[in-house]
């Protein structure tokens, strides 16, 4: 019997993106570039998320017509983002062909309870987290993939470090636990104590982890890769650059060599000012995404 | 000792290396399998995987990095999945790099986008197989002419296992499966290849 939308398949499709680059997109001309550059998939949106920062009022999924337009330009898969909890933004991207859709918090939240039950849809989903107890929540709505939330938007990798280290640290400690430790954690951390105990066996999480939310350099997509992460995304950080062909084929390298100092150093050089960034402590909390759907 | 050489250049390769490992302890032989990122550690493989991933990246690093070379000079035999069926071919429909190791003609996103992704029973090697569709391509068409060609699975009328000398091409994943049966196979056509030397 033909099946699809199944876990394996939803899981799979995250596995083919390890070690790649998924790069934020507003427009077909973008997504070309970044197809050029060797992203294995886009991120469809209205505004990458320092604009929308810099706008402010209510962030919502992108026009139809911008997804749409990205999904002809390019043979890579396309994600876009819905807003936490808005199952209608969901369906409507399902139907536009997305390959993947990201529950994001760059976008303002319409549920401020709930997430959308990621179960009930063909696609996957990837969701934020900043440990690893949201982590495990999300993927017990049926998130296929996780990302670090990072802070958005800002050019500052203190938050998605923060993040990346939070998750492997708590799966060091789950590991050496014994089953009756494991029970107090789960509820604790408020996830399922089955996933607590999948994880712990697991030594990592039962889906693709990568890392999101203030990459803005080559050196930044190193680091992230050599704290575990198994991919990038990166929103802001190219098409806010001074040259975005020049930072997008930089990013990849950086990736596919993150542990190579010396590519480092030579797809570094000469790539011109990286976005400008904003410093942690001059967000008001408003202004703090990573607090949102958790 | 012989080796196997897992690809790990982007995708999943990490699946490939555990069903790689069941595989060799199946069969019960001493092999070593090994993660392989440069061409001169695929220079240094009697066998290499390549995983299903996003062909245009995996392609792009592979030509960079000069292992299309590497394994044309080594004839070294090629097992790929999803993307890595779309490597092995001499064509696709889209413009990127590619090994072209086997006579076939690529179709990119045969059955469409990731909603249409699907599981299937097929039939491989005269057993029962869980087919695992990703995004998946298929063959568009293969060289007749060359008599070491072999098609070793349909679905529906497409071709979506095939093998030409010691190279074999799916357009779906075993890595994602829990049955090595493929793996074993292409592991023996690697020690097929090293007896006839």
């Amino acid at each position: 019997m033909v099946k699809k939308g199944t876990d394996v398949l939803k899981e799979g499709f995250a596995k083919m993106t390890k070690g790649g680059v998924i790069m934020d997109v507003v427009n077909a001309e973008q997504a070309a570039i970044a197809e050029d550059a060797g992203a294995v998939a886009v991120m469809a949106l209205e505004k990458v998320p320092a604009d929308i920062r810099a706008a402010g009022g209510v962030a919502r999924m992108a026009d139809p017509t911008i997804v749409e337009e990205v999904v002809d330009a390019v043979s890579i898969p396309v994600m876009a983002k819905a807003r936490i909890g808005h199952i209608a933004e969901a369906q409507i991207l399902e139907t536009l062909g997305v390959d993947m859709i990201d529950e994001s918090e760059v976008l303002t939240p319409a549920d401020e309870e709930y997430h959308i039950n990621k179960k009930e849809f063909t696609i996957p989903f990837v969701c934020g987290a900043r440990n690893l107890g949201e982590a495990l929540r999300r993927i017990n709505e049926g998130a296929a993939m996780i990302r670090t939330k990072g802070e958005p938007g800002t050019g500052n990798i203190v938050e998605a470090v923060r993040h990346m280290r939070m998750v492997m640290g708590e799966i060091r400690t789950i590991q050496g636990m014994e089953e009756e430790e494991l029970w107090k954690y789960a509820r604790n951390i408020e996830a399922p104590i089955e996933l607590v105990k999948e994880t712990a066996e697991l030594g990592k999480l039962p889906v693709v982890n990568f890392a999101a939310g203030g990459i803005a350099t080559p050196a930044d997509a190193s680091l992230m890769m050599q704290l575990g992460s198994d991919g990038i995304f990166i929103g802001s950080g190219i098409f806010k650059s001074n040259n975005p062909e020049a930072f997008a084929k930089a990013i990849v390298e950086a990736t596919a060599n993150y542990d190579k100092p010396e590519v480092l150093a030579e797809v570094s050089k000469g790539l011109g000012q990286a976005m400008k960034g904003i410093e942690m402590s001059t967000l008001s909390e408003a202004d703090r995404m990573q607090d949102r759907g958790i | 000792m012989v080796k196997i050489g897992i690809l790990n250049l982007q995708g999943a390769v990490s699946e490939h290396y555990d069903m790689t490992k069941k595989a060799v302890e199946n069969l019960g032989l001493n092999i070593k399998v090994e993660s392989v990122r440069y061409s001169e550690d695929v220079t240094t493989c009697d066998g290499l995987i390549i995983s299903g991933g996003e062909s245009t990246v995996i392609g792009k690093l592979i030509h960079e990095r000069g292992i299309d070379k590497a394994i044309k000079d080594n004839s070294i035999p090629v097992f790929g999945t999803c993307a890595g069926m779309v490597l092995l071919g001499k064509k696709t429909d889209f413009d990127q790099p590619l090994i072209g190791l086997m006579d076939i003609a690529i179709k990119r996103n045969t059955y469409g986008r990731q909603k249409d992704s699907f599981e299937a029973p097929i039939e491989i090697f005269g057993q029962a197989y869980l087919g695992l569709f990703i995004r998946a391509p298929a063959l568009e068409s293969y060289d007749k002419t060359k008599d070491d060609i072999k098609v070793l699975s349909e679905l529906g009328g497409e071709i979506i296992a095939i093998q030409q000398g010691h190279n074999i091409a799916v357009s779906f994943h075993p890595e994602l499966t829990d049955d090595p049966l493929i793996h074993e196979y292409f592991i023996k056509e690697v020690l097929s290849k090293q007896n006839q030397l």
